[in-house]
Formats: C-alpha cells, structure tokens, sequence
C-alpha cells in the first residue's frame, strides 16, 4: 500500500504510537497487580492480561537486545544492574508484602523479605545475561559495517 | 545508496570509522550505515560529519542524477 504520509508525518506517527504501546503496556501492568492485589484474581482469571504483557515485553526485549540497544540513557553496567535490581526488587516486595499482609498472614514479613531478597537474585542475573547479550550483539554489529579491514 | 565519497573524505584524512563515530557523537555502526547507505542521517548529522570530515554537504552528501552528469 503506497503511503500518503511524508517522512516527518512518518516520525510524528511512531511517536504517537511508541506513546499508545507504552500507556498501553503499564495499564496491563497495574491492571495484573491490582487486580491480584486487591481482588484476589487468581492467574487463570489473568490468562489474557498476563500473555498481552508477556507478548508485549519479549518484542521489546528482543527488538533492543537483537539491535545491541539497552535504553535511551544508559548502557549496561554492573553499576546500572545493581541499582536497577534493588529499586525493583524492594518495589515488587512492597507490593507482595501488601498483598499476603492483606490476606491476614502473620508470615507476610518474613515471606516479603524472602520474596525481595529472591527477587533481586532474579533481576541481577537477568540484567547480567541481557546486558553482557547486548553488548556483543553492539560490537557484531560494529564489524558488520566496518571497513577497517581495508585501512 | 552507498556513501562512497563520504568514505573517502574519511580516509583522506586517515581517519577510522570509530574516530568519526566519536567526533560526531555516534556509535560506529551509525557511520557504517551512512557509509554504505542503509541509513539517512538527519540534516544536523550531515553537518556534523562534513564539519569534521572538512568537507561541504555537497561534497559528500548531493547525489547528481543522470541529467546534471551529462551536462557537465
């Protein structure tokens, strides 16, 4: 199909729709976690929510690890990993500490601290692998138009 | 299309890619693309690389087509 946009308009769109992908994205988000939080869902009821989610991450992963990309303003660092790993885990322990503690569960403390603890583990290791995953695919593609050979 | 004369204005003043990547503030790969034409670069860009390549956008960047050849 011929376009009948021009180049600009063409950069205004993906600007509109990288907007749309991403309200798009945390309202699943907090959508799964209100919704387990609050209403006591369980993961079959959130099938549907949990695969758009799920979908829509690995295109994003994929797409920015694949083009060696890690985000806007940062690359992958041991530094960037730990602070990330942190801020994320004590944030989804918060959130799981609320959730059993509202469930009258006099373990939730020592359930949340597990859960943290384990939960950095996780997003450490993972940051590691995609991180040290982006920065060969950045220098492969470095080679793939180089012209050093002829210099 | 591929930049062959922005490739050589590079190589006159025996530079590498990875030198004009960082004097322009881009990765390598971005220089690549130019040079062998799979990607555009901005107008800001272009001035950016003919600057440090001491070059004008005509140098590098004007493609002539078949009738301004055979006029000249």
């Amino acid at each position: 199909m011929k376009k009948v946009v021009d180049e600009r308009q063409e950069l205004e769109l993906m600007k509109v729709e990288r907007l749309g992908f991403w309200v798009l994205y945390a309202a699943v988000a907090v959508d799964i976690i209100l919704k387990v939080i609050f209403v006591g869902y369980s993961h079959r009821l959130l099938l549907g929510e949990t695969a758009a989610f799920t979908l829509g991450s690995l295109v994003v992963l994929v797409g920015c690890t694949r083009k060696g990309l890690w985000n806007y303003h940062a690359v992958p660092t041991l530094r960037g990993h730990l602070l990330y790993s942190t801020i994320f885990s004590v944030i989804f322990g918060i959130v799981f500490y609320v959730a059993v503690y509202s469930k009258n569960s006099k373990y939730a403390l020592p359930a949340a601290l597990i859960f943290t603890v384990s939960m950095f583990a996780i997003l450490f290791l993972t940051l590691l692998l995609l991180g040290s995953y982006t920065r060969k695919r950045q220098e492969k593609l470095n080679q793939v138009f180089s012209d050093e050979d002829s210099l | 299309m591929r930049n062959q004369r922005m490739r050589m204005a590079r190589l006159r003043l025996d530079m590498s890619q990875e030198d004009l990547a960082l004097q322009v503030d881009v990765t390598r790969q971005t220089i690549g693309m130019i040079e062998t034409g799979k990607f555009n670069p901005s107008l800001r860009l272009c001035i950016a690389i003919c600057r440090a390549l001491e070059v004008t956008l005509n140098d590098i960047f004007w493609e002539e087509d078949e009738d301004e050849k055979s006029c000249r």
